[in-house]
């Protein structure tokens, strides 16, 4: 799986969250999205999500992204958070 | 040190003194050979002198100095785009989002050009945009190509709601007004589609777009006089496509004399859309009874080049049009059409026609189309059914307007088209001009569906009216009653059937569609998906034979050869100029149907195949082959 396969289960993730929240019709806070979503996901690193983000603002996942709660946006964002390399172009 | 000349160089760059900015880069390069940034912006001091290979190699070996270098990977993918290098940019724009998948110039990018014209592409693009508008929500122009898109892909509701976001954002968005606009007078709302377009008007009214797009809006309200004023002063702005828009209006008009001198103007002029004008001409010239002075100045203007090149094409068919209009020789109407490659609907249709009724003559039958039993009956007519689409387009057009034509109680009276000559049908020819009816789909849809109560339009000149949305199993008997080839043709369609079923128990029929698809941007199926496919299923089918339409045969055959695929040349003696309906055929008689993506040719043929036990289509998404129903 190249990192662009990669970045498109990150960018699903923050999608299911966002109609988590908009199915909801209110504010969900981030423990609520962690037990009913995030924690449920394959693709979350557990350990390393509750271990640097305990506030669960922050989502590792196992690949080398995840997804970050922007307060300007108000919506699941996603970044990276490991190194990622180019010089192959058959990853991407 | 380094730093400070970068800055300085940049502060030049972006004030515009390219020059002295690109001294600077150089300078910096000289004492620092592998400064990345020093690289990246040389090369776009390179593109902005109008040296592209020079940028290219320039921000190529900043990239290989700094692969993470995100506004480098941008502007290359910029020019790449620009050179017509759409592969290469998108790579870089998926790299982009590999180091920043929140990177909202990516996204857009990525959107904005992953949709081809034939809708390839168009859910990823539209999914880029979103995301792009998610990261970027303050931006008007996200939402105005969101907009353009979703309006393609028949998500009308929510490309309104984009363009009016969009001029939320900023209400001097030009293009929002008219895209805004334009999805209104989609969906029939033509009071708020004036609105729009006049917003437009009076924020730029030098914009021959905007006037297009009124013109086209008057046009659907019946207002010709406005509607031929909207078009002049498009076309007196520079707007070409305007200009046989003007011609098709003063015909409407019944001025005549008007049109054939906007066409003796138009004609020579660059950009003018000489297709449809020489159809006009031809209509013009048939209406007026000249077809001594048409056929001499068809034959002429054959030869001559017009707005800048021949048009050849079209001036053959207008011969063969005139031929067949006049009872000639079909055989030769159809010999003069036959050796032309070309993606012309109306040769498509003249040289069918052609080729149907030389059959005819050749087997000796009588064939009178009837003259309109009820005149005093509403009527619906589209004169586009045989200039507009090809085969299954117009069919899938009758379709639609026979079941509202139905509806309210209207004579559907056709022009010459060739689903009327080789199904069994009997509508009237045309009694009179109607008044023109453009953008009707989603009315006749939404009249067939009871979502529109509204009062029924009926004696109008439905142009190029599209399809249903759905095909509902409640049609499905009705539409395959219609829809049956006339006896007279069995002796070319049948054998092809009977050489299948002598040699196997289990038709299974693939159409694979290549041609303009490909040329097009339309979705195009691969082979392989077909190929997996078939090699699991093919062990359980009794007897199976593999039939093979496409209409590049040489090129789709090979990846087929592990089941011995049978084509048209090797079933049945092929029917001169309709080896296409002979295909049809097959795939409405095969006990297994696969379909190409986006093609009416195959999804008609599977709507009326009775036999079938299965269906199949390409999954574009997922990649494959799925099963679906084709009357649900």
């Amino acid at each position: 799986m190249g990192y662009y396969d990669k970045v498109e289960e990150t960018w699903q993730l923050s999608d299911a969250a966002r109609d988590y929240v908009q199915k909801a019709g209110r504010a969900v806070e981030a423990t609520e999205l962690w037990e009913k979503l995030f924690a449920l996901s394959p693709l979350v690193d557990t350990e390393r999500t509750l271990r640097e983000s305990p506030k669960l603002d922050r989502i590792f996942l196992k690949s080398v992204y995840g997804l970050h709660y922007s307060a300007e946006l108000k919506d699941w964002i996603p970044f990276r958070h490991g190194a990622v390399d180019l010089t192959d172009e058959s990853n991407i | 040190m380094t730093a400070d000349i970068l800055a300085a160089a940049l502060a030049d760059h972006r004030a515009g003194r390219i020059d002295r900015a690109a001294a600077a880069y150089r300078q910096v390069l000289e004492t620092d050979p592998g400064n990345a940034d020093a690289l990246h912006l040389l090369g776009l001091t390179e593109r902005q002198a109008g040296r592209r290979d020079t940028a290219m190699v320039l921000i190529h070996r900043a990239l290989a100095l700094a692969p993470h270098l995100i506004e480098a990977r941008l502007n290359l993918a910029n020019i790449l785009l620009a050179g017509g290098d759409g592969a290469a940019a998108h790579a870089q724009w998926r790299m982009v989002l590999a180091l920043d998948p929140a990177n909202a110039a990516a996204w857009y990018a990525l959107g904005s050009a992953s949709a081809g014209h034939g809708g390839a592409g168009r859910a990823g693009a539209i999914r880029a945009l979103r995301r792009a508008g998610r990261l970027a929500p303050h931006r008007a122009d996200i939402q105005h190509d969101l907009g353009l898109l979703l309006r393609q892909h028949d998500r009308i509701e929510e490309a309104i709601a984009c363009q009016r976001r969009a001029l939320e954002l900023d209400p001097t968005l030009l293009s929002a007004w008219m895209g805004l606009g334009n999805a209104l007078l989609e969906k029939d709302d033509t009071g708020g589609a004036l609105i729009a377009l006049k917003r437009a008007a009076s924020l730029s009214p030098g914009t021959p777009e905007i006037w297009f797009n009124l013109g086209n809006l008057r046009y659907r309200l019946v207002d010709l006089e406005g509607a031929l004023a909207c078009y002049r002063r498009a076309a007196r702005l520079g707007l070409a496509v305007a200009r046989s828009r003007v011609v098709a209006v003063l015909l409407d008009q019944g001025q005549d004399a008007a049109a054939e001198a906007a066409l003796a103007t138009y004609l020579p002029l660059d950009g003018t859309d000489v297709s449809t004008c020489l159809e006009l001409l031809y209509a013009l010239l048939l209406r007026g009874d000249r077809r001594a002075e048409a056929r001499s100045l068809f034959t002429r203007l054959a030869t001559v080049p017009l707005a800048g090149r021949h048009y050849a094409i079209e001036c053959l068919t207008a011969l063969s049009a005139l031929d067949l209009a006049e009872g000639a020789d079909p055989a030769a109407a159809a010999a003069r059409l036959e050796p032309l490659r070309t993606d012309n609907c109306w040769t498509f249709t003249i040289r069918s026609l052609a080729a149907l009724e030389r059959t005819r003559r050749q087997q000796g039958w009588h064939w009178q189309r009837p003259a309109n039993p009820t005149p005093d009956r509403p009527r619906l007519t589209s004169s586009t059914l045989g200039n507009r689409g090809r085969f299954a387009h117009n069919v899938l057009e009758y379709v639609l307007m026979r079941l509202y034509a139905e509806k309210q109680g209207c004579v559907l009276e056709t022009p010459d088209w060739v689903g009327g000559a080789y199904f069994d049908l009997d509508d009237p020819a045309p009694s009179g001009p109607l008044p023109p009816w453009p953008f009707a789909r989603r009315v006749l849809n939404a009249a067939l569906t009871g979502e529109n109560q509204g009062p029924a339009v009926v004696d109008r000149d439905l142009l190029s009216p599209l399809f249903l949305y759905d095909y509902p199993l409640a049609y499905r008997d009705r539409v395959r009653s219609w829809l049956r080839p006339r006896p007279q043709w069995s002796p070319w369609i049948d054998p092809p059937v009977d050489t299948l079923r002598a040699v196997g128990r289990t038709i299974v029929a693939i159409h694979i569609r290549r041609g303009d698809f490909l040329q097009y941007g339309y979705p195009v199926t691969e082979t392989s998906w077909y190929v997996d496919w078939l090699r699991t299923l093919w062990p359980t089918l009794d007897r199976p034979v593999l039939y093979l339409a496409s209409d590049d045969i040489p090129a789709v055959r090979a990846a087929f050869r592990e089941f011995r695929p049978v084509t048209l040349d090797d079933a049945a003696p092929s029917w001169p100029g309709l080896e296409y309906l002979q295909d049809f055929h097959v795939l409405t008689q095969a006990d297994i149907v696969g379909i190409s993506a986006a093609s009416g040719f195959s999804q008609l043929a599977a709507r009326l195949n009775q036999r079938a036990r299965l269906c199949v289509g390409p999954d574009m998404e997922a990649g494959g082959i799925r099963p679906f129903i084709p009357w649900s």
